[in-house]
């Protein structure tokens, strides 16, 4: 499974970016292979619809998961229109928010019910 | 010819002196300004006729679509997402260019005008008056601005008015103009906002030169930069209260004696220039 955050710098014990659509960097974390990759953010630097460009990015890398600040209502109804689950950051790092994830420690962003964790 | 005025921010009073100067020249005026337009206060035309202003959404058959993505890549306004299950639609990026259904090999994108605002056409005095007004709360203002810019003959002479700050529509607006007259007023935030308005013009390669609205004691801190920077002052409009009498009743400042002098005075400065084509 493949979960995307935005990420300050293309390193592993990075700062998460909690912008969606204009974050720096996006870390793509591989639980299986318990290894993080970088892409860059194409969409950053439009004038406008940096959130669809985004979710687009996302789409395309085939992630399952996103974790952000928050997502913009374009950006949303995308991520609504897939399988991909979105979720709310919690921690400074990336590996903060992979760990807190991992443990259903992350609200959601655009599921229905509140979190999953606590059933 | 056509000149345009522009400000880094509204409330300079870019207006004021487009409206006066096109007025006391008979130059017709363009408000492309159209998320609020407001020389007509002033200029008080007679409005002819109203032309729809919008742009063509593409529509999605999804029966004929492939999800071969060919539209989605060529969209240059980032509009469409292939979400993998079908294209999605963002009408509110769309700048309807019409690329996405010329990139379409499965004829599935059919294309529907979406309405964004209008343009008005009329007369003033004895010359043209055109502005676009874009539909409240609509965010995709350069169509409009096209449609408005589409009327002018580059043989006449030419006011128009931008909008205010440096974005997309300030560049969609200053594309074809002769010279730009950048109005300011004696502020830090006059200032800053200016420097910005002077950066579009450069990249531009416009032609350009400053008036300084509401002039008073504090003028240094715009000349000091206009030296330093080597930027032209064309002139000056002093601040008064029979100035802001005269607009706060929608009144051309020229109906005042004094200011007349002034911009008749600064309307010959700056058409030198125009002629000239100077650049400072
Ligand atoms: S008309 Fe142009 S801007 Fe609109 S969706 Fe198609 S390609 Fe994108
Ligand atoms: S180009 Fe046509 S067929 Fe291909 S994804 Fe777009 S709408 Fe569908």
């Amino acid at each position: 499974m493949k979960i995307l955050l935005g990420s300050k710098t293309k390193t592993v014990g990075a700062d998460v970016d909690n912008r969606f659509g204009r974050a720096e960097y996006y870390a793509i974390y591989d639980t299986d292979l318990k290894e993080y990759t970088f892409a860059d953010n194409s969409a950053k630097d439009g004038a406008h619809g940096a959130g669809p460009k985004a979710a687009q990015i996302a789409i395309d890398l085939g992630v399952d998961v996103v974790i952000t600040g928050n997502l913009g209502p374009r950006a949303l109804a995308v991520i609504e229109n897939t399988d991909i689950k979105s979720y709310r950051i919690s921690g400074k790092t990336l590996e903060e928010n992979v760990e807190n994830y991992l443990n259903d420690k992350l609200e959601p962003i655009n599921g229905a019910g509140p979190s999953h964790a606590g059933n | 010819m056509n000149i345009v005025f522009l400000s880094g921010k509204g409330g300079t009073g870019k207006t004021t002196v487009s409206t006066n100067i096109a007025y006391l020249n008979g130059f017709n005026y363009f408000d492309c300004d159209v998320e609020e337009p407001n020389g007509h206060i002033f200029l008080k035309p007679v409005i002819n006729e109203t032309i729809d202003s919008g742009v063509l959404n593409p529509v999605i058959n999804e029966d004929k679509c492939t999800l071969c993505n060919a539209c989605v890549r060529n969209c240059q306004f980032g509009a469409l997402v292939n979400t993998g299950k079908k294209i999605m639609v963002f009408n509110e990026l769309c700048h309807g260019c019409g690329t996405c259904s010329l990139s379409c090999k499965y004829d599935a994108i059919t294309e529907v005008k979406r309405t964004l605002g209008k343009v008005e056409v009329g007369t003033y005095e004895k010359a043209k008056f055109v502005r676009g007004i874009l539909n409240v709360k609509e965010p995709l203002a350069v169509p409009v601005i096209k449609d408005v810019k589409k009327l002018i003959n580059k043989e006449e002479n030419n006011i128009i008015d931008s909008p205010p700050g440096t974005s997309c529509t300030v560049v969609e607006t200053l594309e074809d103009m002769d010279f730009a007259v950048l109005v300011t007023e004696p502020t830090r935030f006059g200032l800053s906002d200016l420097k910005m308005a002077v950066y579009v013009v450069r990249e531009m390669k416009i032609p350009f030169g400053i008036v300084i609205n509401r002039s008073s004691q504090d003028d240094h801190i715009i000349t000091d930069y206009l030296k330093s920077e080597n930027i032209d002052l064309i002139g000056k409009i002093p601040y008064s209260m029979k100035a802001a009498r005269l607009y706060s009743e929608g009144k051309m400042m020229i109906e005042d004696e004094e200011f007349y002098e002034r911009f008749k005075k600064l309307s010959e400065d700056i058409i030198k220039r125009v002629d000239n084509n100077e650049r400072f």
